[in-house]
């Protein structure tokens, strides 16, 4: 099994995430949206096999570094204590920052409060002895009329860039970023310039991959021979990511792949020395489930940390239902056990391939 | 035939077996004996048209424009449980015959989290899934969803059944959606983040993503619809007001951020749910355009008839459409049909909500629902159609025809069909209509092109002049959406700021509101001051001005704004805004000399009120130096010291302006300057205040001592401590309310040597005087150790502190022993609880309605039924139809166990060591207003406020410790009764319930004896009486004059004229006007006619409004 090194932006700057890590992602809807497609997660755990990540996903709408969409009742005050108690809570050891989008509409922007407020809750994160990682979010994607002109807010968005790499640079902290994520998207990822639509996380997850650092090498073609083989993959394939597969030296013929022992594709001895393409099998089915289970732990997650009907169970109602609050971490054990299934289904399993001549 | 078992006896605690006794343990789930409890409309019939198993627990429902219904259920409600996963549904409900049965149902997606809104789209449907608006779209034709797509996510989740609800397209194409009082919702969007913490309804353009808040407050909106002109309507599922007319982006009670409010249409009316408007021929004409909504509590579907009223409305309650005493029958949406009939969703569960009741109170029914159909018997349904069929030119035609749902329909057809099928039919249509005047027809085809966002400059210009005033107010709010504040928009706008129509006036100021870039808007909208005005138009136009208020405020202050708005419309305008810095303004015009001397006044009493120190000074100056009225002078200087007092507001070196002031004759005056001289902590004025103490005047007298309080510091606490020496003084009580202002320490040894001989009433008001200061009751509670208080003094004096919201045990203690009271009456345990419920069930509702009204409990005075009564706790009304026995008497015995939403109290400690005790009525970024105890409202300066926290229930624990057990049952039983068919339902009938009755007086005996006019003198006493649930005001133990009852008739409501009077067991009575009358039975007198009549036993008489 081996573990992804994760490159950093800069030589000396601390690892953006290392096994056993327990992450805390923090930010605005582009993080609390992830938690339903679990795309990007699991771009991440699939290409940390084993490594025991524990991922916590505490993005809310609307947020800026003043934790202002955390507020609930109280003034924006109690949001920055919210945000701040909330990732304490999550006893991370990796905390990723991400934010700037929402400071990018303010006209004009006024950077200054922007960085200190950003310094502000960097130290208050400082209990948590986590490393903290800044992330720069995406631009706002570019959408036809009637949708607004977005350039005067991604200009904004470029100077907010700019300087979270300055407070990185400046106080030796891990960073990536997400500005290249629209780049190679063939089509619009969002419906708005902001909100994913049905598949974008997925569409995107490769850039995401790549500004995060992830490198996807360990999934190369894989060479076999006829007859009985056991592999050990490295890493799961992604949902539908087709996999080359290359028989070399087969006689004349068609000859039928088996995958512990179910058919999988036919193809006669030329193809399969110029390489197949599969994208079905044990490798993709696990990935499948490794993504649902992905998204099952974040749902019991987001019931956990931020659960309907605050006002009762811990808010000023308490005194009427908050008896129903004791219900709330009784979601611990689920997700616990779900986390230990994702572990497992992170690691390839070993497969049986065979190659057999079904006619000459 | 097919009882649902509620519980399985092994499953529960001591007290839900007792709450299962009361609830008679099943519920009759079988459709047709819940239809055979429905009191229908005289004229009306209800048919099931789905029922469980094809639904369970429906939340709200739309029609496609197939004539499908789109039902949105939740069986997880309240709450999501550890470990289950979210299987919530929307469903799709079709007649496929036509026999006005439903015959098919399929489940459009699964596996959604408390969904609370749903409305068609394409292929699918809007959907609120929690924090999210999701588009749910079936791609491949199956009529199940298979791509899901966020449209809008943030949305709070605070609460369940406040979460993001009656989402509906409305006829400008822009979807609304509602989110209730506790949600705190936070939204990106490409025009930059929307906010909005609080109750509110939104709307929102898919194409553009433009997202807007419209209205702000009511407690939880439920309701939502437009008029056939345009005009908006909303419903409160937990407010009291019925129907709610939104004036645009206006504030509700409960907004957040408020400065002033608008109350709904119908004061008395709670919690209704869904809001629909009659419309088509398949209803009478009589019911066309009124108002459907749902008492879900009450077990009731209300009909409110909408007329207009100036620029707003009156809004009158009709015979129910429905009425049933089933416990499980809960309406809570209304629509009308494709075959014109309406179909009312039926949530069916014997347990409304979650705040009161546990979550998991295994009474809530999570598998039945119903949706019921409502038709006029004989009368000829409507032809139904399938709009996706029909080509542009047919839909287009169907724009304006007679039913509502087929105009929305044929809108929404075209909008789906996209631009390129739907333009050149609308283009068509235009081309036709501009030939001729405005008419509805216009206003429908403009709506159709509003949803493309577009507007054909040929028919803004025509519906912008049509003859019907409610067309023109229509299109003002069309042509705000072409967001073209350049071209001639603000002029056009702005001289219909002159229309002779109200309505257009209101519609032409509130759109003025959105030229927030121009300083020129305000100075067209103050030109409605011109006409006119009513309620609407006054809040309208002040709440133009302070949208407005940053960019007029800024052009006035470099001196190019106001040079031709009449000094009076700029005084109006700035003391509109108040608190935005007017004062300042206002007090430069009067420093320039701009205030004629008729206005001064009055311009000085606002500055009063608003300004800091440099206008104070300002004020004081001015007015002292001015012939002004004593009335006005007192007003003045009031004000100074309410600003000094709550806002801290103390100019330097006013003791001259004082001492003028203390020279006027007026003892009113020099009792105002006294107060003022002791707020502003002028100590060289001590002597004066001293000297006051020993006035003859007492009013002079009780300022001077006030003064003294005020004041504070050693010299003022060595005068008061002086007076207490003398033990004769009349004026005791006010002399140590003053001394536990200024130094709660030494007053508490006086204190309680006054409550060993106090009258109950001094006790209580210097004992509330202690609780209103921090720390004060413990020294209070030290110095009444081994002291005895007369026992009569001890229980009032503990009703006020177990009243306070505050936990004061110390002092609860000593009282009890200092007044031998012993300990509360007894623990009730759950056995004596359940032995108590078991009576209930024969004790007597008539002897219960009077413990309510009467004796030591009134509990009317705090709680209203039917809107009379008072409104420090919830009014009552229908509490019986939701509240389980048990709940109810939870209720009186600990009244903080469950407090409804609105009524929680704050705490507020000041940073001059005040404690203000009181329900939170709104708050802004400058102040808190508190509702006390008493029922007076408090306005609090944050910048006073050092902490707020979460105080207890308003309500006196242990005060049914003075009712006997039967009396208790008794009680229970009244309330239980309340909503339920019978005698104690909730009466559409607009009868008087609030009355004033004369006190007995030398000046009212007087009176009365040469009576010969029907308006009597200023200086008799008036006092509130409140008409039992039936509305009979019974006359016997009312006080009398010379032997006789006088009883006036309060103001008609809105709309009303004549009061039709009704005796019952009563003698021979008099109707006072021009000399005496005979009165009797039958005959209709004007608002506050006097009635006199003898309190014979058991007499009583009641009014009902006639209409105008």
């Amino acid at each position: 099994m081996v573990v992804m090194i994760l490159a950093a932006l800069a030589v000396g700057q601390p690892p953006v995430i290392a096994p056993g890590d327990r992450l805390a992602w923090i930010g605005g809807a582009l993080v609390e949206q992830e938690i339903r497609s679990g795309d990007w997660e699991f771009e991440l755990t699939r290409h940390m096999p084993g490594a025991k990540l524990v991922i916590r996903n505490l993005g809310w709408s609307g947020d800026t570094v003043l934790g202002e969409a955390r507020a609930g009742f109280g003034s924006p005050a109690d949001g920055f204590k919210a945000l701040v108690s909330q990732a304490i809570a999550a006893k991370p050891t990796v905390i990723w920052l991400q934010y700037g989008s929402n400071e990018a509409f303010s006209d004009p922007l006024d950077i200054a409060t922007f960085r200190s407020q950003y310094e502000k809750l960097i130290d208050a994160l400082a209990p948590t002895k986590a490393r903290i990682v800044l992330v720069i979010p995406p631009p706002v994607e570019i959408r036809p009329s009637p949708l607004p002109d977005v350039a005067p807010v991604n200009a904004r968005m470029e100077r907010i860039a700019t300087e979270i790499q300055s407070v990185a640079a400046a106080r030796g902290l891990g960073i990536f970023s997400l500005q290249q994520l629209w780049v190679n998207a063939k089509a619009a990822q969002t419906t708005n310039g902001l909100q994913m639509t049905a598949t974008g996380y997925r569409n995107v997850a490769p850039a995401f991959a790549k500004g995060l650092g992830l490198k996807d090498t360990d999934l190369e073609p894989l060479i076999l021979q006829e007859g009985l083989q056991e592999i050990q993959d490295k890493i799961l394939p992604a949902i539908g990511q087709p996999r080359l597969l290359k028989v070399k030296g087969l006689k004349p013929g068609t000859y039928e792949l088996l995958v512990n022992g179910k058919a999988i594709t036919t193809a006669d001895n030329q193809a399969w020395a110029s390489g197949v393409a599969v994208t079905k099998g044990p490798a993709w089915d696990q990935a499948a489930k490794l993504l649902e289970a992905i998204v099952a732990k974040n749902m019991l997650f987001f019931h956990r940390w931020r659960p309907q009907n605050e006002t009762y169970l811990f808010g000023f109602r308490k005194h009427e239902q908050g008896n129903n609050a004791r219900e709330i971490p009784q979601f611990d054990p689920f997700i616990e056990k779900t986390e230990t299934e994702i572990n497992s289904l992170s690691v390839p399993t070993k497969t049986t391939y065979q190659i057999r001549k079904v006619s000459s | 035939m097919n009882p649902l078992k509620i519980l399985t006896i092994l499953l529960l605690s001591a007290s839900s077996i007792m709450a299962q006794r009361n609830f008679s343990g099943t519920v009759e789930t079988d459709p047709e004996k819940e239809r055979a409890t429905f009191k229908m409309a005289p004229g009306f019939e209800a048919n099931l048209f789905a029922a469980d198993p094809l639904l369970a627990k429906p939340i709200q429902m739309s029609w496609d424009i197939k004539g499908r219904l789109w039902v949105a259920c939740s069986e997880t409600y309240p709450q999501i449980k550890p470990g289950d996963v979210a299987h919530d549904k929307i469903l799709v409900i079709e007649d496929t015959n036509g026999d006005g049965k439903a015959d098919k149902t399929t489940v459009f997606a699964d596996g959604l989290l408390i969904p609370t809104g749903v409305e068609p789209a394409g292929n699918g449907a809007y959907v609120v899934d929690s924090t999210d608006l999701v588009f749910l779209e079936d791609t491949d034709g199956d009529l199940k969803a298979d791509r899901r797509t966020v449209i809008l996510s943030g949305f709070g989740t605070e609460d369940t059944h406040h979460m993001v609800h009656t989402v509906r397209w409305h006829f400008d194409g822009r979807l609304y959606f509602n989110q209730s009082i506790y949600i705190h919702t936070h939204i990106e969007t490409p025009h930059g983040p929307r906010r909005l913490g609080g109750s509110g309804i939104w709307r929102f353009h898919p194409p553009t993503q433009r997202l807007e808040v419209v209205q702000r407050g009511l407690v939880n909106p439920w309701g939502h619809h437009h008029d056939r002109f345009g005009q908006s309507f909303a419903t409160d599922g937990a407010g009291g007001e019925g129907i709610n007319f939104i004036v645009p982006r206006a504030y509700y009670a409960t907004a957040v951020g408020a400065k002033r409010i608008l109350p709904g249409l119908n004061p008395g009316s709670p919690k209704h749910c869904g809001l629909e408007l009659i419309s088509g021929r398949a209803f009478p004409d009589d019911w066309q355009g009124d108002a459907i909504t749902c008492d879900f509590r009450g077990h009731r579907v209300c009909r409110f008839k909408l007329t207009p009223d100036g620029s707003g409305f009156i809004s009158r309650e009709q015979t129910e459409v429905i009425k049933s005493d089933h416990p499980a029958f809960r309406p809570i949406d209304v629509r009308m049909g494709p075959d014109g009939a309406l179909y009312v969703a039926d949530w069916f569960n014997p347990i409304i909500q979650h705040g009161e009741v546990d979550f998991r109170d295994p009474r809530r029914d999570k598998t039945h629902g119903r949706v019921w159909r409502v038709t006029a018997t004989g009368r000829p349904l409507v032809a139904e159609h399938d709009f996706s069929k029909m080509a542009p030119t047919a839909l287009v035609k169907l724009l304006d025809a007679p039913e509502q749902y087929s105009r929305h329909q044929s809108r929404r057809a075209l909008v789906e069909r996209g631009e390129v099928a739907a333009i050149p039919a609308l283009e068509a249509a235009t081309e036709a209509q501009s030939k001729t005047a405005a008419t509805t027809s216009t206003l429908d085809l403009l709506w159709a092109w509003q949803s493309f966002d577009k507007f054909p400059a040929q028919l803004v210009d025509a519906v912008l002049k049509a003859e019907d005033p409610r067309i023109r107010a229509a299109g003002i709010r069309i042509v705000m959406d072409t967001r073209d504040m350049q071209n001639g928009v603000l002029d056009r706008v702005g001289a219909l700021v002159r229309d002779p129509d109200p309505r257009v006036r209101l519609e032409a100021v509130r759109a003025l509101g959105l030229f927030t870039n121009s300083p020129r808007a305000a100075a067209l909208a103050l030109s409605a001051r011109t006409q006119p005005m009513d309620k609407w138009l006054e809040y309208g136009l002040w709440l133009t001005l302070d949208e407005l208020a940053p960019t007029w405020l800024a052009a006035l202050d470099k001196g190019e704004w106001g040079g031709d708005v009449a000094i009076d419309n700029l005084l109006f305008a700035l003391q509109a805004v108040g608190a935005q810095g007017a004062a300042g303004r206002l007090a430069g015009l009067v420093r320039t000399g701009k205030v004629e001397l008729n206005r001064l006044g009055d311009v000085l009493e606002s500055i009063a009120r608003e300004g800091g120190a440099a206008e104070a000074a300002l004020t004081i100056e001015k007015s002292v130096g001015s012939n002004l009225t004593a009335q006005r002078l007192q007003g003045i200087l009031d004000a100074l010291s309410r600003s000094a007092i709550t806002r801290g507001v103390k100019p330097a070196g006013m003791e001259s302006n004082l001492k003028k002031a203390l020279a006027r004759p007026e003892p009113t005056v020099q009792a105002a300057a006294l107060r003022l001289a002791g707020a502003w902590k002028i100590e060289a004025l001590l002597p004066n205040m001293v000297a006051a103490t020993g006035s003859m005047d007492r009013t002079v007298q009780t300022s001077g001592i006030d003064a003294l309080g005020l004041l504070g510091g050693s010299g003022a606490v060595d005068a008061l401590v002086n007076l207490t020496k003398d033990e004769k003084s009349a004026s005791m009580k006010d002399v140590l309310i003053a001394l536990v202002t200024a130094n709660s320490e030494k007053a508490a040894k006086p204190i309680a040597t006054f409550l060993t001989k106090a009258s109950p009433e001094d006790g209580r008001a210097v004992v509330d005087a202690v609780l209103a200061r921090k720390g004060a009751s413990a020294s209070l509670a030290k110095e009444l150790s081994g002291i005895s208080v007369p026992t009569d003094t001890a229980r009032l004096a503990l009703r006020g502190v177990t009243g306070s919201g505050q936990d004061h045990g110390t002092l609860r203690d000593a009282l009890q022993s200092a007044g031998k009271l012993g300990q509360a009456r007894k623990a009730w345990v759950q056995a004596d609880k359940a032995k108590l419920l078991a009576r209930v069930a024969q004790a007597d509702p008539v002897r219960g309605e009077a413990i309510y009204r009467t004796g030591q409990l009134q509990c009317i005075t705090c709680h209203a039924v039917a809107g009379a009564g008072g409104l420090v706790g919830p009014d009552m009304t229908s509490i019986g139809a939701s509240a389980q026995p048990d709940y109810l008497l939870d209720s009186l015995l600990e009244p903080s166990k469950q407090i409804k939403e609105g009524y929680h109290t704050a705490i507020v400690s000041t940073d001059d060591g005040k404690i203000i005790t009181g329900v939170r009525v709104r708050q802004n970024d400058a102040e808190v207003l508190l509702r006390l105890a008493d029922g007076k409202e408090v306005t609090v300066a944050k910048s006073r406020i050092e902490e707020i926290k979460d105080g207890k229930s308003l309500m006196p624990e242990a005060l049914a410790d003075t009712l006997t057990d039967t009396e208790l049952a008794d009680l229970v039983r009244f309330l239980s009764e309340l909503g339920k068919a019978g005698p104690y339902a909730p009466s559409t009938k607009p009868l008087v319930r609030t009355w004033q009755v004369l006190e007995d007086s030398p000046a009212a005996r007087a009176w009365l004896t040469r009576a010969s006019t029907a308006t009597p003198p200023a200086n008799l006493t008036w006092f509130v009486a409140y008409s039992r649930v039936s509305g009979e005001l019974p006359l016997d133990g009312l006080p009398t004059v010379n032997g006789r009852v006088v009883v006036r008739l309060p103001q008609a409501p809105p709309g009303m004229g004549r009061a039709k009077i009704d005796f019952k067991d009563a003698g021979p009575a008099e109707y006072l006007a021009n000399g005496k009358d005979k009165l009797a039975s039958g005959a209709t007198l004007p608002s506050g006619s006097l009635i006199v009549t003898a309190p014979l036993p058991n007499a009583r008489v009641a009014a009902e409004w006639q209409t105008r």
